[in-house]
């Protein structure tokens, strides 16, 4: 082999000088780039407050301005940076801030591990709970001067509390909830009234009459009467509650007020709950009337086809949440037709299922959602703090929920024309039958029982797989209840962390500490018994011993 | 640099000045940890326990046994062996030793009370597969804390553990360790009513009271003690409140106190998803219904929230 | 010059000649130079290979141990539930959810129609290689080039849109076409329960239906199965044989090919699997993604012609390499177009043919993306459209059981080396 590795000398570069000339501009392009816009972030003079976050939707973007611009208008000196990513590139990017000591002051919680797992939270944000109990200057001019910060928000901050830290960390600005978008041009056109169903039976006899229409005038094939974003889950998931909030007496054996899944498996196996019974057949049944005046197949339609749809006047009724209300309220502009929303109507006292209905899902204690995190390192992070309180305030969250077309959060806070509909509701129930416990029992319900919902597999067939899968030792509910055991008992040991960590940063600076987190992570602690109560449970409900029918299961500790 | 290091001129120069910038470029990899309570602290505030034992460890290869440096080194040494993740036999024993030399050397007391309640937290949890849970020994570990800290706040915590390890025996058919674990509770409590975990400790003795032991009468009773202290877990109390009301209601036939609760959920805990149906309750009762902000401004609906099935499930 | 010298021994500019170690002999100083030049050089490479020997090791490797590692672990993917559990994910895998075996039927059925899938790709760069005009052959090779730019999942949804059952292209084109009524009439008259009228629901094929099974398999179906052992049995005998000749090999691919055809007829004729109808035809909505018993033949169809891009550029890189003086001789000889395929172009792309073949089969037992964004994550109505990739992914991110999707992946991977090693053994090519 004969290398000449020393040129005697260097060839011509000839075009290749083209290259290293474009990529040492490129280099030193945004060498002055980054430079210049640390150097505008660390300006002393002024303060810069940058917000991140993946709400790319449209009317987001727009409203955050505009709340910036009056909280910069009241504040002389700050300025906000907004800095919107999308979603699908928004966890690899924030990563790579928060590794790297430059994240934004206020981040977008959610998306990446390093915003939702425990462990990256307490790194890289900064706790909250001791800042929330203080009223919000920025509600000084109305009912809620006095009221603590956090008490001030629909959900009680509840969407920014981390249960494993015991902490919050995050302060959510908007709720969401699903509704039912009527076409009430198309519904007059087809059933020669726009008036809004009031009960599940009129809305059926609509969506039969649409149909109707559809073959009078040959659309047979392309008039829908009802879509979904989310499938006919989401429909279903509205419906539960109603049809079998009744048997919350029966099922809730801690009486907590919820029927929790692994209570609803006991009252299964012990047949206090089948799917037989005619509330739950009454919800299938009444689910598969929602199918059936459904796109055939419906499972195969997807988010983007369901709103298509609906904004081309193919489909009168569509099932979807307040995150789209905006866009789909701007595409009923554009095609020209009266839009309404309504919440899912329930049967009537004398329709065919209204015997089953307690009544409706009270939607009291949803979450906030649209949570901001403080970052630990930025450099303003009081002022960031004070522009969460600004836009969680009752005029800011106004100001950002009304322009944004998204439901407000703040108590008082007036909501959009367009938003009054998605208010949540307090009145009604919270408890219900959770068919899926574990995630294969889950698995089977979502990919059966739509089958059945779709007319391609009879009641029986659905009940014969849940009914192998629930009741199978190895993957069923038995597998699912060991599961739930071991996350308690875990829970309890990284409780332990947390305690510890707080109790030893007690005895290093006395003082520092809440007692009372410390408390209530005591309390919380014992209260989960270190996982032997579900051992007790299935003693004592199941009549088995847990580690006999749990030898397979790995890992199980007396 | 391999062309310093191929190049025939000066060759052995340009290598000692390679290797210079090699040792350079690792060099804070091999440099010796930060002997610094503050970046120890700092440590320990983020949960990052492997970053705590560094800095521990370098600090007490100087610290001078028994100084206050000492004893903050070996404690928080000790609970990032404890804690840090995955756990094994070796950072379990580690962390012994480490409470061990707290309790045998240090003179600082409120360290080696806690370090004498982390002995116990050892034998009560199972901090790897093999690890084996002795409730017996726990409860050993804090009754050697009540009786060497009897006026110390811990007392009351030591207590507290040492009363779970018996009710988390959850011994049917009767349940004879839940009573103990009951009634050495209750005992302190008579004793030191005010203790700093008194809220606590009747919410946990009405627990065990409700389940397994099935005494609403003694649990309610309990858990209206807890209400006259004051709720820990405030805001989160709702399903308690709850609780309590059922009991009240349906089980004792005390209206008034199920009123109370009913009231409480409404005006404390409206976002507990029960407030509805509290105030439902309250009617039936024939009680007064508090207002409630969060009823205040109601989305218009086309229905009204209440159906014609009755909390009992239609029989066909 | 020797051959050992590296042109390193030169003499720099100013530099001291050739490198002499002290204590050396004459020859003995030569070949130890010699050597020293050629560890100096190997040096210099290696160091320019160590970037990307790091980045393969660090971004490649290294994630490869770590799923092995976790694969004996009960891990939720967080710090919290990382717990050594042995074997056990493999033998759950193995013994606890039968839906990791079913989806590998998905699997099977859909390496065979693969297989059938890449001839288009073949037949086209046999065209394109043989368009006289070279103008055209470049101007079409552009053409398939151009494509590639779209990133493939923008296919793919392209494609679900495709599906839709009310605005979707397939179903317009079906309707327009009157393709529709002729899938309504088979799939009412196909049926294999006795509800429809049809040829298939005489008292013989009722008969034929309810008989002839052996070990819960019908015995039309024992006869597909007995063609592909025939098949697999004359690779292997071909591979045997070598370079000798082979006398049972056209019995083998005879046998082999009457099995399969006749098996696949009378299959169809007495509809030997259990169907009943759809009845989704009729009114020319058809579900293509919705329909559990659609869901299999979509997603055959998706992509057709299944002409793919890289398939048709590899076999024309393959066809360009065969010298023009074996076509004057075959042209000679008198061999047609189509005795030329056979007996020349295939023959010498079947390198090609077996490195895609190999890829094809990775793609179709690892692919999840696909499945994931056409169906969701549970595999669509009834799971029908899960496959063991899905089911990976599904442990991991919905169950949260990364441990056990750590082991459903060595699981697969065992699976493929043993493919890819039968491959590279007995799929030859005979030159």
């Amino acid at each position: 082999m004969s290398i000449d590795t020393r040129a005697e000398k260097p060839a011509r570069l000839g075009g290749n000088l083209l290259g290293v000339t474009m990529l040492v501009v490129a280099f030193v392009v945004s060498l002055i780039v980054s430079t210049v816009n640390t150097l505008r972030i660390e300006r002393p003079n002024e303060t810069i407050i940058r917000i991140a976050h993946w709400q790319l939707e449209k009317g987001y973007r727009e409203a955050l301005d505009i709340a910036i611009k009056e909280y910069q208008r009241r504040n002389p000196g700050v300025k906000i940076e907004q800095m919107g990513v999308t979603e699908k590139l928004y966890n690899q990017w924030i990563n790579t801030q928060l590794i790297s000591g430059t994240a934004p002051d206020l981040c977008e919680m959610g998306q990446s591990n390093m915003l939702t797992k425990d462990e990256y939270t307490v790194k890289y944000f900064i706790p909250l709970s001791n800042l929330i109990t203080r009223p919000n200057p920025y509600n000084a001019n109305n009912n809620l001067k006095d009221t603590p910060w956090k008490e001030t928000l629909l959900d009680g901050m509840r969407g920014g509390f981390r249960e494993g830290l015991q902490e919050y960390y995050g302060v959510p600005t908007t709720l969401i909830s699903m509704r039912l978008f009527v076409n009430r041009t198309l519904l007059k056109q087809a059933t020669g009234s726009d008036a809004l169903p009031e009960t599940f039976g009129e809305w059926m006899a609509q969506c039969r009459a649409i149909r109707e229409y559809a073959k009078k005038t040959g659309q047979e094939r392309s008039l829908i009467p009802i879509v979904s974003c989310y499938g006919i889950q989401s429909i279903k998931g509205t419906y539960e509650v109603p049809f079998t909030s009744s048997y919350e007496r029966e099922l809730d054996l801690d009486l907590n007020g919820d029927v929790l899944p692994i209570e609803t498996y006991i009252g299964y196996r012990k047949k206090q709950v089948t799917l037989q019974d005619p509330s739950m057949q009454a919800l299938f049944r009444s689910m598969k009337m929602v199918g059936d005046q459904m796109q055939l197949g419906f499972s195969g339609m997807d988010r983007q086809t369901a709103q298509y749809t609906f904004a081309n006047q193919r489909a009168a009724f569509l099932s979807t949440g307040s995150w789209d209300a905006s866009g789909v309220a701007q595409q009923a502009e554009t095609s020209g037709f009266d839009l309404a929303v309504i919440q899912m109507p329930l049967p009537a006292e004398d329709e065919e299922f209204g015997a089953y209905i307690r009544g409706r899902q009270n939607e009291a204690s949803s979450n906030g959602a649209g949570v901001y995190g403080v970052y630990k390192n930025s450099k303003h992070a009081e002022q960031a703090l004070d522009f969460m309180m600004f836009l969680t305030s009752r005029e800011g969250n106004e100001i950002l929920n009304q322009n944004s077309e998204w439901p407000p959060l703040t108590i008082g806070a007036k909501p959009s024309k367009l938003m009054e509909p998605f208010q949540p509701d307090p009145r009604g129930y919270n408890a219900r039958v959770s068919l899926g416990f574990g995630p294969r029992v889950t698995q089977v319900i979502n990919a059966e029982l739509v089958n059945y919902f779709q007319g391609f597999a009879p009641f029986s067939e659905f009940e014969r797989i849940y009914n192998e899968v629930i009741l199978d030792p190895r993957r069923g509910g038995d597998w699912a209840w060991w599961n739930e055991y071991d996350l308690r008992r875990r829970d309890v040991r990284n409780k332990e962390r947390v305690l510890a960590q707080d109790l030893a940063l007690e005895l290093i600076t006395p003082g520092s500490r809440d007692p009372n987190r410390t408390r209530r992570a005591v309390l919380q602690q014992l209260t989960r018994y270190n996982g032997t109560d579900y051992l007790w449970l299935f003693r004592t409900e199941r009549e088995a011993d847990p580690f006999v029918a749990w030898k397979d299961f790995q890992p199980v500790f007396p | 640099m391999l062309v310093f290091v191929l190049g025939d001129g000066g060759r052995v120069k340009n290598l000692s000045i390679c290797l210079i910038l090699l040792s350079i470029c690792f060099a804070s990899r091999f440099a010796p940890a930060q002997d610094d309570l503050a970046g120890a602290r700092v440590s320990l505030a983020e949960l990052e326990w492997r970053g705590a034992i560094r800095r521990y460890t370098a600090i007490l290869e100087t610290a001078k046994p028994g100084s206050a440096e000492w004893t903050e080194a070996t404690y928080g040494l000790g609970i990032s062996h404890h804690h840090v993740q995955p756990p094994s036999s070796e950072t379990i024993s580690a962390a012994m030793r480490q409470y061990q030399q707290i309790i045998d050397q240090a003179s600082d007391q409120r360290y080696v009370a806690r370090a004498m309640m982390n002995v116990g937290r050892v034998h009560e949890l199972r901090d790897y597969s093999e690890d084996v849970v002795d409730l017996a020994k726990a409860r050993e570990a804090y009754e050697k804390v009540v009786a060497r800290f009897p006026n110390d706040p811990i007392a009351g915590e030591a207590v507290l553990r040492a009363a779970s390890t018996l009710v988390m025996a959850f011994d049917e058919p009767n349940y004879e360790q839940v009573k103990s674990g009951i009634t050495m509770l209750e005992k302190w409590l008579a004793a030191h009513p005010d203790d700093a975990l008194a809220s606590v400790m009747w919410q946990y003795i009405g627990d065990a009271y409700f389940r397994p032991l099935a005494d609403y009468e003694n649990a309610l009773r309990a858990y209206e003690n807890v209400d006259r202290l004051g709720w820990t877990d405030q805001g989160n109390q709702g399903p308690w409140y709850w609780r309590a009301a059922q009991l009240a209601e349906r089980f004792l036939d005390k209206p008034d106190i199920a009123a109370k609760y009913y009231a409480k959920i409404i005006m404390e805990t409206p976002n507990s998803g029960k407030a509805y149906e509290s105030m439902e309750s309250l009617r039936r009762l024939g009680k007064p219904v508090p207002s409630s902000p969060l009823f205040e401004t109601v989305a218009p609906s086309t229905q009204p929230a209440v159906g014609t099935a009755s909390t009992q499930r239609s029989k066909p | 010059m020797s051959t050992t010298n590296t042109g390193l021994t030169r003499a720099p500019a100013g530099g001291a000649g050739k490198i002499h170690p002290p204590g050396s002999t004459g020859v003995a100083q030569s070949a130890i130079a010699g050597y020293w030049q050629r560890s100096k050089l190997y040096l210099v490479l290696m160091g320019l290979m160590l970037p990307s020997i790091a980045g393969l090791i660090l971004f490649t490797y290294y994630p490869q141990y770590g799923a092995i590692k976790y694969s004996f672990f009960d891990w939720d993917g967080s710090e919290s539930r990382e717990e050594f559990i042995g074997w056990k994910n493999y033998t759950d895998a193995f013994t606890v959810d039968p839906l990791f075996w079913q989806s590998f039927k998905l699997v099977l059925i859909l390496l065979a129609a693969n297989v059938l899938k890449m001839w288009p790709s073949i037949m086209a760069a046999i065209v394109l290689h043989r368009l006289k005009s070279e103008r055209f052959q470049y101007i079409y090779r552009v053409l398939f080039v151009v494509p590639m730019i779209i990133p493939g999942v923008v296919s793919l949804l392209v494609w679900k849109s495709f599906y839709d059952g009310n605005t979707g292209a397939l179903n317009a084109f079906l309707n327009a076409t009157g393709l529709m009524s002729a899938l309504d009439w088979l799939d009412r008259t196909m049926a294999g329960d006795g509800t429809s009228v049809g040829l298939v629901n005489t008292g013989i094929a009722k008969a034929v239906r309810d008989q002839f099974e052996i070990f819960g398999i019908h015995g039309i179906w024992w006869m597909i199965i007995i063609g592909v052992l025939l098949i697999i049995a004359r690779m292997i005998s071909g591979n045997i044989k070598k370079n000798r000749a082979n006398p049972i090999a056209p019995y083998l691919s005879g046998g082999a090919a009457l099995m399969i055809i006749v098996g696949l007829a009378l299959a169809l004729v007495f509809c030997t699997w259990p169907t009943r109808p759809m009845n989704v035809f009729s009114m020319g909505t058809t579900p293509w993604l919705g329909n559990p018993n659609l869901i299999i033949p979509s997603v055959i169809f998706w992509g057709f012609p299944w002409v793919g891009t890289v398939g048709v550029l590899i076999y024309l890189a393959g066809l360009q390499n065969i010298s023009t003086d074996v076509y004057e001789a075959a042209e000679l000889d008198g061999v047609g177009s189509i005795g030329k395929f056979f007996q020349i172009e295939l023959p010498l792309i079947m390198t090609q043919v077996r490195i895609n073949l190999i890829f094809m089969t990775i793609g179709t037992i690892t692919d999840y993306g696909f499945f994931l964004l056409l169906l969701g994550p549970y595999g669509g109505p009834g799971s029908k459209g899960m496959v063991p990739g899905l089911y990976m992914y599904s442990a991991a991110f919905i169950e949260q059981r990364f441990g056990y999707a750590c082991a459903l992946g060595m699981i697969l991977f065992v699976i493929l080396l043993s493919i890819t090693i039968f491959y590279q053994r007995y799929v030859r090519v005979d030159k």
